[in-house]
């Protein structure tokens, strides 16, 4: 019955779809549709490398170790430990390895004075190509010559002029863990005599500008002891030290200070207070960069200026403005009390609190808890130091995490070995298990316990390496520091390790051959899924931790689907297994470090880069007419720009300056060269660190063109106004003839002086240079004495010309007066009746002569006013007038005597 | 749709707020205004210290007013967004004279702030180089 009814609906279908072509087409997209989601469900199931981030990809291949591979380093370094001296040996090693971390493949092509810089490592390289400026004593860098020397250090050495060799090693390995310049240069950023050498009114040796050896042994010690958020800051750029006998020029009681474009700037006063003193004082330096690079991440301009951090401090401002004297003063005020900052400085503004608080939680936690509010701690804790915590208990929670971590990652490798070594494969798989189950002390359970003395060995050694406090911890059993800590740290390492080998023993037992399948699992996770590819995709989501426990849950689900056969408690275990394996922070570090380190020769690339936009731009020619296209990304910072160069720069930055940096690395193997370029999601990730870079670099490059264009200009105008001034004097038409006043020369002036100007400004409007050079030029041009004379005899001649017309005028104007006057009463013919007519005819008329005048001088200075020059006397009116009243006897009489007006 | 009709109307209402508040803030003319027109368009201030009559001082969120007298002498406010940036003033202003100093005694506090005094326009500009932000407009009288 189905039978037959299944046949016919098959049938039925068949004639439709012989019928209708678009039932055709609707069930050949959806076979389509299948094969093709089929095949990515595959591809996502067993394309293992497609899983890796590029950073890892590459992280493995500059340290040879694979995902799949062993870690090769020795662990030689176990009993070398370098917490009172410095041993030469071991700097070399960990500078190679250093080094080798950084590869990127491509050698830099050119010479630094003298040394070919292909036969550098590229970062190396890079180095010396990037920070020209911070290497060498800045007015003689012309008689260098380091062609003898094969290495970055070497040079430094021969600067140093140490013969240990340390204090180049030290430099070198400073810039390798931190991606900053320890500056060897005797030109100090925003000095403000420009001649190197030259500082706070003072002459310097180059030699009292270079850090000497016990500060650079801190150094040293300060690098392993930072932590990752204070490395590879985008914004700090060099530590300068300045000469004991001087004071930092921007803050005269300070003995250290940072500058805004990425410098700071160390006095010995800072330095030579014991080792302590020292770390917290440039920690704290660094911390203010890293202060506005996380602000940058989160989206304020600083962390300490965030609302979030004013409240919590209760921090306020207060600026004043005095109109008179235009004067601004500035105060913060918090509502803490002073028990509440953890020294001084910290309790003076938000950015110096923040940066103690790091400074201290680093280096004096102890101090810190009791000294600041629990809530900023906890902040820092989280944000800062990705939870670790450095007091001895905090030490032994850290090492205790590294070392258990280590033993997870290791512990798969480590059982999976010893399984391939006691267990038989052809044993079928339950008989395996009731081996296991029966036995304590299987072969296979002596072969993992037999690792455990090495393992732990091997993991020490790595702390001791790379962690300051990990020396003092490990090899001082009787310090009164840290020798209880350490034997906690013994006791229970090793009883955590005895019971993970216990409870993979239980496991055995219980869940037999799940827990086989178990390892499987894990070591496919391991080596496929990569948690730092896994980090990036949610390093820009609301709560980033949520989304990576989440992804990573989703990563090991997909491969326990492989395996239907697992229970869903085992499951659970794996899950949390897991997570344990790669905590969040763990892997945020460990993904940030990487990052900057795949970034560090890529951001001597970008300095090249925003150069060659810097320089395109400037060819385009400036406008001053154009108007700023808001919002602006690179805003030129305290300096005016030319605004077609701001918007040229604005438009280029998106476009341009990622493509002509290209973010790839590459890796040379004998056969091949393996390339390794960022995913869309990768870039967005390196771009957060790069974006602070990138301004701070168009930051830097415009800090040198601005003061190379005001050195330029001051001299082009000394030139300038010399041969303004002799050209000016000598051009009588227009400045000597037919001139009626100062002004108008001065005025005359300065519509001819831009002819002067230099042909391109681009950080100086015209305005601001004419109010600069051009007015004062042209002040000083109508005083000069020569100038002065000439144009004070013109001025009055021409003066003199228009007190004629006025003059003549008047005369015009009276003369009418006059006759009208004489009209009305006229000189009657002499008879007996006429004289006393002509006695009143006279009166009157003597009367309308003395009231005509007036009214004359009224008419003639309404003409004189219509006069084309009388813009420039108009000013001298009263003084004109004074003149023709003053005239009013001699004319009034003449008119009187019936004389003619002269 | 109710939802977002409330958040549009009441996103709207709180911009009408804000470019009032501006409104206000610019019709406080130094010189000119008293301490009580500040009052009556601004409302109480959140502090304030008139006590000494030369140094008078009202505090609302992101103004500040001084006074002498019971008359304004300075009015100071938060840079608009198209005016955070120190460039903006730089050009705005280009054809007037244009006086930039340090702000004294910041350095100490970590700060790098700078002020551009425009004395033709009566206007003071304070810019965090650190942050490259115009964090104050100052309008003041010289009288």
């Amino acid at each position: 019955m189905f039978d037959r009814r299944l046949k016919i609906y098959l049938k039925l279908w068949k004639r439709r779809l012989r019928r209708s072509l678009r039932l055709n087409a609707i069930v050949a997209t959806a076979m389509l549709f299948v094969a093709v989601l089929s095949l990515s469900v595959y591809q996502k199931f067993h394309d293992e490398e497609k899983l890796l981030s590029t950073f890892s990809l590459w992280q493995y291949t500059q340290q040879d170790l694979g995902p799949n591979g062993k870690n090769h380093r020795s662990i030689a370094s176990v009993n070398q430990c370098s917490f009172n001296e410095v041993n030469l040996a071991l700097l070399k090693s960990e500078v190679a390895e250093l080094e080798r971390t950084f590869q990127t493949g491509s050698n830099l092509e050119g010479k630094f004075y003298g040394l070919d810089l292909s036969k550098l490592p590229s970062i190396g390289a890079q180095l010396l190509a990037d920070n020209k400026d911070l290497i060498g004593d800045q007015g003689a860098r012309s008689n260098y010559n380091f062609s003898a020397c094969d290495s970055v250090a070497c040079i430094f050495n021969e600067l140093y002029g140490d013969d240990s060799k340390l204090s180049g090693y030290i430099t070198y390995y400073w810039y390798l863990k931190t991606g900053t310049m320890l500056s060897l240069s005797n030109y100090v950023p925003e000095q403000k005599n420009h001649e190197p050498g030259k500082y706070d009114g003072r002459d310097f040796q180059y030699s009292e500008f270079l850090f000497n050896r016990s500060e650079l042994v801190n150094f040293y010690h300060l690098a392993k002891s930072l932590p990752e958020k204070l490395t590879f800051v985008p914004l700090l750029k060099s530590i300068h030290k300045i000469p004991t006998a001087s004071r930092i020029e921007q803050d005269l009681k300070a003995c250290s200070f940072a500058l805004p474009k990425g410098q700071i700037l160390m006095h010995p006063n800072c330095m030579n207070k014991g080792e302590t003193e020292f770390f917290i004082n440039t920690t704290r330096e660094i911390a203010k960069y890293a202060d506005r690079h996380e602000g940058l991440k989160l989206g304020v301009a600083s962390i300490s200026n965030s609302k979030y951090w004013l409240q919590t401090s209760g921090w306020q401002k207060e600026s004043l403005f005095n109109p008179i004297s235009k004067e601004t003063s500035s105060t913060w005020k918090s509502k803490l009390s002073n028990n509440d900052f953890v020294d001084v400085r910290a309790s003076r503004s938000p950015i110096e609190q923040f940066a103690s608080i790091i400074a201290y939680y680093r280096f004096q936690p102890q101090r810190l808890v009791n000294k600041t509010p629990a809530e900023l701690v906890s902040w820092v804790k989280k944000n800062i130091f990705h939870e670790n915590v450095f007091d001895p208990s905090g030490l032994y929670k850290q090492f205790m995490f590294k070392v258990s971590n280590t033993w997870s990652v290791q512990e798969v490798g480590i059982w999976k070995k010893c399984m391939d070594q006691n267990l038989d494969p052809k044993k079928p798989i339950k008989e395996v298990q009731r081996e296991l189950a029966n036995s304590i002390d299987h072969p296979l359970y002596t072969c993992v316990e037999q690792q455990v003395p090495g393992f732990i060995n091997y993991a020490v050694g790595e702390i001791i390496k790379n962690q300051y406090e990990g020396c003092e911890f490990f090899t001082a059993r009787n310090n009164n520091q840290y020798g209880h800590q350490l034997e906690r740290f013994h006791q229970n390492i090793e009883k955590f390790i005895a019971e993970k080998i216990l409870q993979r023993k239980i496991e055995f037992k219980r869940h037999g051959p799940e827990v086989l399948i178990g390892y499987e699992i894990k070591k496919k996770f391991v080596s496929t899924i990569d948690p730092k590819a896994v980090y990036i995709g949610c390093f820009d989501k609301y709560s980033a931790q949520k989304c990576y426990e989440t992804t990573m849950k989703s990563k090991l689900n997909q491969i326990t689907y492989l395996h239907p056969t697992i229970s869903k408690y085992y499951t659970k275990t794996l899950e949390n297994d897991i997570l344990s394996l790669f905590p969040f922070d763990e892997v945020q570090k460990d993904t940030n470090e990487v990052t900057k380190k795949f970034l560090a020769p890529y951001s001597a690339r970008l300095s090249q880069a925003a150069t060659k936009i810097w320089d395109s731009c400037k060819a385009k020619g400036r406008d001053e007419t154009e108007k700023l296209d808001f919002p602006l990304s690179f805003s030129g910072g305290r300096y005016f720009v030319n605004p077609k160069l701001v918007n040229c720069i604005n438009s280029s930055l998106k476009e341009t300056i990622y493509d002509m940096a290209e973010l790839k690395a590459f890796h040379k193997t004998e056969d091949e060269v393996l390339e390794f370029k960022l995913k869309p999601i990768e870039q967005e990730f390196a771009l957060s660190f790069l974006q602070g870079r990138l301004l701070q670099t168009l930051n830097n490059i415009l800090e040198k063109e601005y003061l190379s264009e005001e050195i330029r200009l001051d001299q082009h105008f000394k030139e300038a106004s010399l041969k303004a001034l002799s050209q000016f004097s000598e051009d009588h038409d227009t400045f000597f003839s037919n001139v009626f006043s100062f002004n108008q020369v001065k005025q005359l002036c300065i519509e001819r002086i831009n002819a002067f100007y230099p042909k391109s400004y681009f950080y100086h409007p015209t305005e601001q240079i004419d109010i600069a050079y051009g007015h004062p030029l042209c002040e000083k041009f109508v005083n000069m004495p020569f100038v002065r004379n000439k144009l004070s005899k013109e001025v009055t001649r021409q003066w003199e010309l228009n007190k004629d017309f006025a003059e003549k005028v008047l005369i015009e104007k009276y003369q009418k007066q006059i006759d009208l006057c004489y009209d009305d009463n006229p000189i009657l013919e002499r008879s007996p009746s006429s004289a006393q007519q002509n006695r009143r005819n006279k009166y009157r008329r003597d009367s309308c002569l003395e009231i005509s005048y007036v009214e004359s001088i009224d008419r003639a200075l309404a003409q004189w006013r219509d006069h084309k020059n009388y813009q420039y006397f108009a000013n001298r009116e009263s003084q004109l007038y004074s003149h023709l009243k003053s005239l009013e006897r001699k004319f009034v009489r003449a008119a009187q005597n019936n004389q003619k007006l002269k | 749709m109710k939802t977002s009709k409330i958040l549009i109307s009441s996103i709207l209402l709180m911009h009408l707020i804000g470019c009032s508040k501006q409104f206000h803030v610019a019709k406080l003319i130094p010189g000119r205004s008293s301490i009580d027109d500040a009052i009556h368009r601004l409302g109480e201030p959140v502090q304030a210290s008139i006590d000494n009559p030369s140094h008078q001082k009202l505090i609302w969120n992101d103004i500040t007013v001084q006074a002498r007298e019971d008359i304004i002498t300075v009015v100071q406010r938060k840079p608009a967004s198209y005016e955070e940036k120190l460039q903006f003033w730089r050009q705005h202003y280009k054809g007037s004279p244009q006086k930039f100093s340090k702000v004294e005694n910041t350095a100490q506090a970590g700060e790098h702030l700078w002020q551009l005094n425009l004395p033709n326009e009566h206007i003071n500009i304070i810019y965090d180089e650190s942050r490259d932000l115009v964090t104050k407009v100052m309008y003041y009288d010289v009288r």
